[in-house]
């Protein structure tokens, strides 16, 4: 074959290009070729099509062959790409269409940008020309003619000439690895490489399979060369330029497809795996952790997890609902901070004065009534207890199963509370809904406390309170919507969803659990009109059954409800095991709880498959039990889905970090330490106020669906623009604001927030940054680490750079200082760790 | 892995917001205020929601006065709930000779006047009767014979603040629900306000689904402090200027992943807005708001303190038309609700809501005739739901129906509107036997009245409220 070059030199007119005997001849695609697959030739690229006939992207993101996902986008006669114009570091679609290219960079569907660049009958490409981090257009023009537009304009920044003949396919790529794209020209067989972009053949290649193939350009497996690849009928058969290997043949896409390739640099990220496992499953990740999941796995490191042992709450012990304060006259002592931390119950024969003292740490007032204890001891533990795993999920229970101090704020009843939510974390579902049910202290909150079923109520006119009822079917148990198991709605004929009950078993339900009373305390007999005293279970009032002078508070009629019958003349605690017996076995209890768990722990969208797989666990934990917490939990973190490596493609996959998540995540990164106590206000701030959910609804909805998409997000409910300053700010102020450890003068690197005087053995907020100091005098690699322990991975390239600019304007002098070096710590962990990306787990 | 999934956004914010990374030394000029209208006086108006969470017992707020003996019959005195006739002042609605009632008394402004019976009896407040959500109209025989559809979900708390909220009472699978007001966002906003201008919908009680349209998206701002990025400044340094503008490029950044986009979404509309809000929520308050509002520091009264901030900076925010949502909670009154009982009536439980409302209420109105605009803006109730007539011993629990309140110089005051329920238990207007009244009025026509005076075009109502058909008529009167 002979090609004219216009232009050439008569030097490379006389090396006219021809099958090269220099490199073997390997027509991949024959069957042979099954055989020859290298060790290690693994596909490392996030590929995709384009389907012109019906304007569909089919994208897959990680490098399994199927696609993830599929994007409407173009009209009929479109040709499809990716590309990244702006350097955002992934690519987005774009069509050509007649010389204009209509980009979507939103990828909502429509076009966002566009640009006249080439026209009809040009082929249009995609690579960074000039090499600065965004892709620029190119069109072959058909006689040889290639021009790129850098700027998104239309103009033409660059021209080559290189091929023209008949029967000449251009491609785009880097086939030698040096950094810069390289111009081909395919032609039955051949491959013609201009490296850097001249006019003449430096290398020439043979790969093909058979006739009516597509060629195509892209880095297998990753090694920085593209390599060939030539598709017949939607089966792809790559080849390296390097030699004999090649890949086995795989099917991607149909006849008439455009192959379309993500682009360099997307390369499987075994910290990212093992960090997004220890953000589902910690409360958030540390450098020790992540390589111990590496290096034992994720399911060795799950197991050990679900076995350590408990890490209880301190005890915290009964105190009397008004503060005890002596009469005046009279003076008591004061309770003593090792007096109430002891879990004694108060005692009023040896009474003591619970009041604050001003100046020291003796703050009975505030730590008694109020959770303020409670709320120190959530983030010291999240910081630093060795169960992560049962924490995070007894957080997770308490935002579904919710009480809120701000109903009274006495402590110990929410201590005990949450210290049954640590129990239960891995138990049975059915006894932890009893357990709650039979909570003096979740009866206060929903009123089945003195819910009043007597006869001589009916008479009166009062009905049962209907709010625990309601909320224990609504909430904790079968949700408003009949389900399937992998979570969608059911619908009637009409097609609307079906609601699981009506008002009528709301109020069948709510007579079932009548009777119910404070328990006595101690030297007290068992009354209905009891004071509040929420240790133990409630008392019920019923006497024995049908004695006459004894008042039944109990409703014994028969109860009927969602086609359950509940005999007349039960006991209450016989109603009560009836009542959740129904709604803990009723089919919707397992998707309606083990969804929520699922969008709790790992991502707000889970695949309806995800879901399902999760229900059957809940159904059935392998040994014939229901509602095994453990083995869901298990489910939950080893699914496939929430193990898949990350997408970098596009992804509806992981979810917005809730308040609690997005601030311990931060301490955790940098092995911080706290006392608890600086960090709930601002929580607070950011909507979520610990253990004071506003309503029992928790802080956010579990239905909450992101405005503008069609996708869950609760977290997004309290993602407002005042909490997200409040996040912001808080990260300024923890780096900013804070002083260092004075022991460390010469080289101050703990710094945070000091301990409060009046707090108990307070140690404050502290985060370490020594590791980062010794890479702040190269702005590069401090940005990359600092990405990689936040982000596990690289920045884009243009938002790397402005990082790095923003480090380097920190200036140091000749020989650095230890405060100009903290500095730019400072500043490349502020940047970083108020961007979007760090706000999400993904 | 699982199936292909799509997902979109929102075009319009991209397109609004779209600015480029704002530097510091950006001021609201630079920010290209929309047209010269915005800065004129003309055609201005405001709404003002006032959400009663928890579900108001407003059998309670407006009760019966010439006909008290109804009111008394379900709630005597040993009910615990009762409201003594002797601390009534009556009011005569215009449109019901004959007939007197009564708010409930609690309602007085911080020097103890009855100002919404004064705001009422001066035609500047009516009372909207026995609203409520609704599918479609429905008798208390249709309802209870099932022949009419019913809203989904009634008495659930959650369930009737979204249907309060969006209008639509039938069910929905999962996907974004958008509020009446974010939809008449959608029909005014762009014209009225201009692309460039600070959101029509602002939130001083959290994100709400009531302020988010299609293509608008509702603002949450805080009462009081920094609005803002801590450790930025006006004249900022080198340093200032290299760490926000890396801030900014990273926050403008989009992202393959939904979560990452959807959170880079909100983000930037906070800095946008933030830019413009800040210096006005942290200025120098005006006498004309300060005045009305001294003393008074609750959660709501500050809520609508600041709602009198934006609405006097209404021309440097770009806004002819704005939307505000304050709330106050609290109203879940299953236990605890109080009485009120001479000779000194206990200000507690509902009393004490009332108060707050009262007093807020009542500052708030007067700064808006200080400022000039009382006619422009309209402060109107919502709430869950209305609750049982018949008290369960201690409370009172979820009902439907209640009655609601419009305040402002364009309101046409002093009267009723749609019909005070019958407070028969069992009677023609109860859904069962406990006093849970079937609406006569549908939240659709509630929001329609006001939107039409507001400014949305009578053809483009249904725009609004997709259900407006369905119901009587469209314009309750109210509005003038």
């Amino acid at each position: 074959m002979s090609h004219a070059h216009p232009g050439a030199s008569n030097r490379a007119a006389a090396h006219r290009p021809r099958k090269l005997s220099a490199i073997a001849l390997f027509v991949a695609g024959l069957a042979a070729a099954s055989g020859a697959i290298a060790q290690g030739f693994n596909m490392t690229a996030a590929i995709g099509v384009y389907s012109p006939r019906s304007s569909t992207f089919w994208l897959d993101g990680n490098y399994d062959r199927t696609p993830d996902m599929l994007h409407k986008y173009g009209q009929l006669g479109d040709i499809g790409l990716l590309a990244d114009p702006v350097g955002s570091g992934s690519r987005a679609p774009v069509v050509f269409r007649n010389g204009t290219w209509l980009f979507d960079l939103d990828r909502n569907g429509a076009p966002d940008r566009t640009v006249v660049f080439g026209a009809a009958g040009d082929i249009p490409l995609v690579a960074d020309v000039d090499g600065d981090g965004k892709d620029d257009l190119v069109v072959w023009r058909g006689n040889g003619q290639w021009q790129v537009n850098t700027r998104m304009d239309g103009t033409v920044q660059y021209a080559f000439q290189f091929g023209g003949g008949r029967g000449d396919v251009p491609l785009i790529g880097d086939v030698n690895g040096d950094g810069s794209v390289d111009l081909v020209i395919y032609n039955r067989g051949s491959w013609y490489v201009s490296l850097n972009r001249g006019t003449s053949v430096q290398q020439t290649y043979a790969h093909t399979v058979a006739a009516g193939e597509t060629p195509f350009l892209f880095d297998y497996d990753g090694d920085g060369r593209d390599d060939l690849t030539v598709i017949v009928a939607g089966t792809w058969h790559v080849k390296s330029t390097t030699g004999q290997t090649a890949a086995a043949p795989f099917a991607f896409g149909g006849a008439g497809d455009h192959p379309l390739y993500f682009g360099r640099g997307i390369a499987p990220n075994p910290r990212a795996n093992a960090a997004r496992l220890l953000q589902q499953a910690t409360f958030g990740p540390t450098e020790t952790e992540i390589a111990r999941v590496q290096s034992i796995g994720a399911t060795a490191w799950v197991d050990d997890q679900l076995n350590r042992p408990l890490t209880p709450l301190p005890p915290m012990g009964w105190f009397p609902q008004n503060r005890p304060q002596p009469p005046t006259g009279t003076v008591w002592p004061q309770c003593t901070y090792a007096f109430y931390a002891s879990g004694a119950a108060y005692n009023a024969a040896t009474p003591c004065n619970c009041s604050s003292v001003a100046g020291t740490a003796d703050q009975c007032q505030r730590d008694v009534y109020s959770n303020y204890r409670l709320q120190n001891e959530f983030f010291m533990r999240a910081a630093a207890a060795p169960d992560q795993l049962r924490h995070r999920v007894a957080w997770a229970l308490s935002q579904i199963l919710v009480t809120s101090s701000l109903q009274d704020p006495i402590a110990y009843p929410m201590r005990d509370y949450q210290q049954l939510m640590l129990d239960s974390a891995f138990g049975s579902f059915e006894s932890l809904l009893t357990a709650i049910t039979l909570s003096p202290w979740m009866g206060n909150y929903l009123d089945m406390v003195r819910n009043d079923g007597s006869p001589a109520a009916r008479a009166r006119g009062v009905v049962p309170n209907e709010n625990f009822a309601r909320e224990l079917l609504q909430l904790y148990t079968i949700g408003l919507w009949e389900l399937r198991p992998d979570g969608s709605q059911l619908a009637d004929a009409a097609g609307n969803p079906i609601p699981t009950y009506e008002q009528d078993d709301v109020v069948e339900l709510s007579r079932a659990l009548t009777g119910w009373s404070y328990p006595p305390l101690p030297g007290q007999t068992p009354a209905f009109n009891r004071g509040v005293n929420y240790i133990g279970m409630m008392t019920p009032i019923e006497g024995p059954l049908n004695a006459t002078g004894t008042v039944n508070y109990h409703d014994t009629g028969a109860k009927s409800w969602l086609g359950w019958n509940q005999p007349a003349n039960q006991r209450a605690a016989q109603d009560v095991g009836a009542a959740l017996s129904i709604a803990a076995n009723h089919p919707n209890t397992g998707v309606y709880i083990g969804k929520q768990l699922i969008q709790q722990l790992v991502t707000s969208n889970p695949s309806p498959q995800y879901v399902s797989r999760i229900t059957a666990v809940w159904n059935n934990d392998g040994a014939g039990n229901r509602g095994n917490l453990r083995a869901v939990v298990r489910a939950i973190l080893l699914d496939p889905e929430a193990r898949a490596p990350r997408n970098p493609v596009v992804s509806t996959f992981g979810k917005l970090k809730e308040p609690a998540l997005y601030v311990m995540n931060l301490l955790r990164a940098f092995d911080g330490t706290t006392d608890g106590a600086y960090l709930r206000t601002p929580l607070a701030n950011m909507g979520q106020n610990i253990y004071n959910s506003p309503t029992v609804f928790n802080y956010y909805q579990q239905d909450y669906v992101v405005p503008g998409t069609n996708l869950a997000g609760p977290p997004f409910q309290i993602f407002d623009a005042t909490s997200y300053f409040a996040r912001t700010n808080f990260t300024y102020n923890l780096i900013y604001h804070a002083t260092c450890d004075t022991g460390q003068l010469t080289s101050p690197s703990i710094c945070g927030q000091g301990p409060d005087a009046t707090v108990f053995g307070a140690v404050g907020t502290k985060i370490n940054w020594q590791p980062f100091k010794p890479l702040a005098v190269d702005p590069v690699q401090l940005v990359d680490a600092m990405s990689m322990r936040l982000l596990h991975e690289r920045l884009p390239r243009t938002l790397r750079t402005q990082a790095i600019n923003a480090v380097a304007a920190v200036a140091l002098s000749a020989t650095p200082t230890q405060t100009q070096l903290l500095d730019r710590v400072r500043m490349a962990a502020y940047v970083i760790a108020s961007s979007p990306k760090y706000q999400v787990e993904y | 892995m699982s199936g292909p999934m799509i997902f979109s956004r929102r075009r319009f914010l991209r397109q609004a917001g779209g600015l480029s990374a704002l530097s510091l030394a950006g001021s609201l000029d630079q920010l290209g205020l929309s047209s010269a209208a915005a800065q004129s006086g003309g055609d201005y108006k405001a709404l003002v929601c006032l959400f009663l969470f928890g579900g108001n017992d407003s059998n309670s707020m407006v009760l019966p006065y010439s006909a008290y003996s109804t009111y008394d019959a379900v709630r005597p005195l040993a009910t615990g709930v009762n409201i003594a006739a002797s601390l009534l002042t009556p009011i005569a609605p215009a449109n019901l000779p004959g007939q007197t009632f009564a708010l409930h008394p609690a309602f007085t402004s911080t020097n103890g006047n009855p100002t919404l019976t004064s705001l009422f009896q001066s035609g500047r407040l009516s009372v909207v009767c026995n609203a409520g959500t609704l599918v479609e109209p429905l008798t208390r025989a249709t309802y209870r014979a099932g022949t009419g559809k019913r809203p989904q979900q009634l008495f659930s708390h959650s369930d009737q603040q979204q249907q309060f909220q969006t209008s639509i009472s039938e069910a929905s699978v999962l996907t974004a629900p958008t509020g009446w007001a974010g939809r008449i966002g959608d029909e005014l906003a762009l014209s009225m306000n201009g692309p460039l201008a600070t959101p029509i919908g602002m939130s001083f009680s959290g994100a709400q689904t009531f302020l988010n349209g299609l293509a608008v998206r509702g603002l949450s701002l805080p009462t009081a402090g920094n609005f803002g990025f801590t450790g930025d400044a006006p004249t900022p340094n080198a340093l200032q200027v290299a760490r926000a503008n890396s801030r900014a490029e990273l926050i403008l950044a989009t992202d393959a992943n939904a979560m990452i986009s959807a959170a880079q979404v909100s983000m930037t509309s906070a800095l946008n807005a933030s830019q413009r809000i800040n210096p006005i929520l942290n200025g120098t308050l005006p006498t004309a708001i300060a005045t009305p509002f001294n003393g008074l520091n609750t959660g709501l009264a500050n809520q609508l303190r600041a709602v009198a901030r934006l609405i006097n900076n209404r021309a440097s925010l770009g806004q002819r038309r704005q939307i505000f949502f304050v709330s106050i909670g609290g109203f879940d009154t299953h236990t605890g609700q109080g009485q009120f009982q001479p000779p000194t009536p206990a200000i507690q439980g509902l009393a004490s809501l009332y108060q707050q409302i009262g007093q807020a209420m009542s500052a708030f109105y007067q700064s808006t005739v200080n400022m000039g605009v009382a006619n422009e803006v309209a402060t109107f109730m919502l709430s869950d739901f209305n609750r049982t007539f018949r008290p369960n011993g201690v409370g009172t629990d979820h009902a439907w129906g209640g009655n609601y309140l419009v305040m402002g110089g364009g309101v046409q005051g002093g009267r009723f509107y749609g019909q005070y329920p019958n407070l028969a238990l069992g009677g023609p207007d109860d859904a069962d036997s406990l006093g849970r009244w079937v609406p006569q009025v549908s939240i659709d026509q509630y929001g329609a009245t006001l939107a039409r005076w507001f400014g949305v075009p009578n053809a483009d109502l249904v725009q609004v409220f997709p259900n407006i058909g369905r119901f009587p008529n469209s314009n309750l009167g109210f509005m003038a």
